[in-house]
């Protein structure tokens, strides 16, 4: 339960919101469905970042840039020409949540979070994303070297980046699921770049492990025959580790087929 | 603490605590319409429209929105005004004990308002945030093509 005392704090500058987050108790709230997950105690502010200028969706060079305050659907949903990678990331982004759920539910607060049921970190690290986010400086990382790193520590994301669209590009998706409104036991996404009849620059990221995913790049030196990868996933009242391993590998089989064109 | 809300096309003062969800707001003020049906986001029977975009007020915390627009399926229409949603889900016989209704009507309006002409699996995946424990979803899905047709200017609209 949140404390009888709790504030709410209206601010107009990201330096604002940067100091009263360095003071205990205080949380960014923007969708606040994460926050509402957690219920809690320690909480004593609520620092709205509504008012922030971060619902901006920007497309410039081949690049798409979200602001943090973009909720799923506007992404989704955007009339723009979408290039194969945005699609791409639009058909992950819509499999996540509801469609109400999907209104509310921003980019940034989705990353922030990064629950082990994420359908938006797994395909962003499959695209190769890049976060900006402020900690006393602005920065932009790799979102692998954000989940590494900065998710940890105390910041204000500001915006997501991936190209729109890349020559050859391919991706491929799987989710376990027991009906289609679940959250995933396990996420299966792997792009690539097909050129005549080679797929080259294979990145695999499999999401619900221990480590909540784990990517492997350039996969194409290590694909063989009877290859297999050997994942450690937490088992659920749904599904066993083991069985999970099976179907992530079976997911991974079917997903190089399809995108080698071995199956239509 | 009181404050003001823009609720059904209205400011009004509502008593809330710092920490009211956006469905605990509306309900201890009146807004009974909004149900509350399991507050974790699943079965949309709480929905309302923000700034006129569907979302579960189970999950959000109404001083965030405060100077947003809300809108209930109320102020959609009523009994004695009702929209053409509202009408379809009637006339349709969508409605058994009524309880995800309202939560329906808001996902049909944000639906159509998108999209006039949906087709089936448009209309099932519009309302993938619904639950409805009554009706086994088949007059539903009528009930939104119905309200579909009428707004088009169909046929039915003559009723
Ligand atoms: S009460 Fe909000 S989704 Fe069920
Ligand atoms: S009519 Fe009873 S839950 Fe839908």
């Amino acid at each position: 339960m949140y404390r009888d005392d709790i504030k709410w704090h209206e601010i107009k500058t990201i330096k604002q919101a940067w100091e009263l987050l360095q003071q205990e108790g205080n949380v960014i709230y923007s969708g606040g469905l994460g926050i509402n997950r957690t219920k809690s105690e320690k909480i004593r502010g609520f620092i709205n970042i509504n008012s922030l200028s971060l619902k901006y969706l920007n497309f410039e060079d081949n690049k798409v840039i979200a602001g943090a305050g973009v909720s799923i659907a506007e992404l989704i949903e955007s009339p723009v020409n979408k290039g194969n990678v945005y699609s791409y990331i639009c058909n992950l982004f819509s499999k996540a949540a509801s469609t109400p759920i999907r209104n509310r539910m921003t980019i940034g607060g989705s990353i922030v979070d990064f629950p082990i049921w994420s359908d938006i970190v797994p395909a962003l690290i499959a695209v190769n994303a890049e976060v900006t986010l402020f900690n006393g400086k602005e920065i932009t990382v790799n979102i692998e070297e954000y989940i590494q790193k900065y998710q940890k520590e105390l910041h204000i994301l500001l915006n997501i980046s991936f190209e729109n669209n890349r020559d050859n590009f391919v991706g491929y998706s799987n989710r376990l699921t027991q009906v289609r409104f679940d959250y995933p036991a396990l996420i299966v996404n792997i792009t690539g770049i097909k050129q005549d009849i080679s797929l080259n620059n294979i990145k695999v990221v499999v999401s619900g492990t221990k480590s909540k995913v784990e990517v492997f790049n350039n996969m194409e030196n290590k694909i063989k025959d009877n290859f297999k990868l050997d994942l450690d996933f937490i088992k659920d009242v749904r599904f066993s580790a083991d069985y999970k391993n099976k179907i992530a590998n079976v997911y991974i089989e079917d997903g190089l087929k399809i995108m080698n064109g071995r199956v239509k | 603490m009181k404050e003001i809300f823009n609720i059904n096309g209205k400011n009004k003062k509502i008593e809330l605590r710092p920490d009211s969800t956006l469905l605990e707001a509306l309900r201890d003020n009146g807004f009974t319409e909004v149900k509350n049906g399991c507050e974790e986001g699943q079965c949309g029977a709480c929905l309302v429209l923000v700034d006129d975009v569907s979302v579960n007020s189970c999950q959000i915390l109404a001083m965030s929105v405060k100077d947003q627009t809300i809108v209930t399926s109320k102020g959609l229409g009523d009994q004695h005004k009702p929209s053409i949603i509202q009408e379809a889900y009637v006339d349709a016989g969508a409605v058994q004990c009524g309880f995800c209704t309202p939560g329906f009507v808001i996902s049909t309006y944000s639906l159509l308002k998108k999209n006039p002409n949906p087709t089936e699996e448009e209309i099932k995946s519009a309302l993938d945030g619904n639950l409805c424990r009554c009706t086994g979803y088949i007059k539903i899905i009528d009930a939104v093509k119905l309200a579909a047709k009428r707004m088009n200017g169909g046929e039915d609209n003559e009723k």
